[in-house]
Formats: C-alpha cells, sequence, structure tokens
C-alpha cells in the first residue's frame, strides 16, 4: 500500500471533532497573517508540539527539517535533534518505503511552500508491518526578507516503534 | 554587512570572539527574520527565549543549533 495522503479542506478544522490544538494553531496563524505580521513569537511557547521545514526535498524527507520539538512524532520515533541525526534515522528504514514516504509528504508541503496557504491532511503509511498514520497541519510563515517556511503539526493516530 | 562563510553545508559566522561571532549571528537573524524560529531553538535548549545574559557556552549552542536555519534560508534567499 505504500503511502498515501488524504487532503482534507482546511473549514474541516472548524469541525468539533478536530484536535482543538490545531484549529488553536490555524487561528493564530490566520490572525497573524490577516495583519501582515512577519513575527510569530505566539507560536514560541508550543515550540515543542511543533516541526519546521525549509524548501522541500522529496528525495530526502528530513533534509529539510530545520527544527523539530520535542513531543513532535518524530522526537517520540528516532529521538530529540532529529534535525541532527537524519543518517541514523534513515539507517533504520527500508530505503524503497523511505523514498515513498518522503515523495509523497513533500507534495502537499511543496504546494504550500509555493501558494503559502496552509495544508491540513492525513498521511498513512507502511513501515514493514507497521503503520505510521497522523493528521498534519502546514502553516507557511513567510519571513520579511522573503524565505518561506512551513510549521507542521501533527496530531499521531499510530505510531509504530522502530 | 554580516561577516560569515559557507562551508560544506554549514555556515560559520565569523569573529574573533564568542560575543563578536553572536553579533553577526545575530544581524543574519535580523536581516533574514528569523527570530521566531531561534526563539523556538532558544526554548529547547535554554527553555526560555531570551538573547539577554546568555553565557558563551549558550552563544556558542544557539549559533550551531540555528545552523541548519540559516543555511536554509541562505539557500532560498539566494534563488530569489
Amino acid at each position: 500500500m505504500g503511502t498515501t495522503c488524504t487532503p482534507f479542506k482546511i473549514s474541516d478544522l472548524e469541525q468539533t471533532q478536530v484536535n482543538e490544538k490545531a484549529r488553536f494553531f490555524y487561528n493564530m496563524w490566520r490572525r497573524q497573517t490577516k495583519t501582515g505580521a512577519c513575527d510569530f513569537q505566539e507560536f514560541v511557547p508550543f515550540s515543542p508540539d511543533l516541526i519546521v521545514l525549509g524548501k522541500p526535498k522529496p528525495a530526502n524527507p528530513m533534509a529539510n527539517l530545520v527544527f523539530s520539538g520535542d513531543d513532535t512524532i518524530g522526537a517520540r520515533l528516532f529521538g530529540q535533534n532529529l534535525e541532527k541525526t537524519s543518517a541514523q534515522v534513515y539507517a533504520k528504514l527500508e530505503p524503497g518505503t523511505l523514498k515513498d514516504y518522503s515523495e509523497t509528504v513533500s507534495v502537499a508541503q511543496n504546494e504550500s511552500f509555493e501558494s503559502c496557504e496552509p495544508v491540513f491532511d492525513y498521511i498513512s503509511s507502511e513501515f514493514g508491518s507497521q503503520t505510521l498514520a497522523y493528521e498534519r497541519l502546514l502553516l507557511p510563515f513567510k519571513t520579511k526578507a522573503g524565505p518561506v517556511f512551513l510549521v507542521g503539526y501533527s496530531m499521531p493516530v499510530s505510531v509504530p516503534s522502530f | 554587512m554580516t561577516q560569515y562563510i559557507e562551508f560544506g553545508g554549514a555556515v560559520f559566522v565569523v569573529g574573533e570572539t564568542v560575543d563578536e561571532r553572536f553579533e553577526e549571528f545575530q544581524e543574519l537573524v535580523e536581516e533574514y527574520g528569523l527570530s521566531t524560529f531561534v526563539s523556538f531553538i532558544m526554548f529547547k535548549h535554554f527553555a526560555h527565549s531570551s538573547l539577554d545574559g546568555l553565557n558563551n557556552n549558550e552563544k556558542e549552542i544557539l549559533i550551531d543549533e540555528c545552523q541548519p536555519l540559516i543555511c536554509e534560508a541562505l539557500i532560498q534567499g539566494r534563488a530569489m
């Protein structure tokens, strides 16, 4: 089955069954973006739950990871400081699976990066006999000098143990 | 103009002392508007996000931990 990505509408975040924190992050992002602010300091206290991504690199899933909070799925799976340990992470995963996963999750990353619009979707991927599944919210942050970063918040549905 | 050297996919700010390097680092952060993300990194490593009162060791750690962020900003900046 490999990896699948099921897009949701951003308006789905308004539904009550959606993770409250995701809705909170989206509303905070929308409020800041509406005012044209480039300063998102309000997010700082919540950074343990967040990742920050640069321009997507489909051939390498973590090459664009510039920050990973300590409470993210990635940190739970592969340890803290994931942004510095990607080489060890690759060694644990089967290369074909990794490529498939990376290419799939990068599509929406790329769309968000190019359009500067948020993305809300559901990712499911099989790693051997285990399934990694999560809902993902990507919020694009355009810095005042122009570079764009994606702030990601993932809500785990199924997390394997490697 | 901020002084830095790019080598092997990393960015090294230039300065003889930690304070000089930290000053150059802060200029890069300001120039590229990265203060929010630097705050994320500070919060992770020091449990606060204030640049005031960092000792030399903490300044070195912060410069090092911000490498991926700064590199990405420079690469994107060059492509514009």
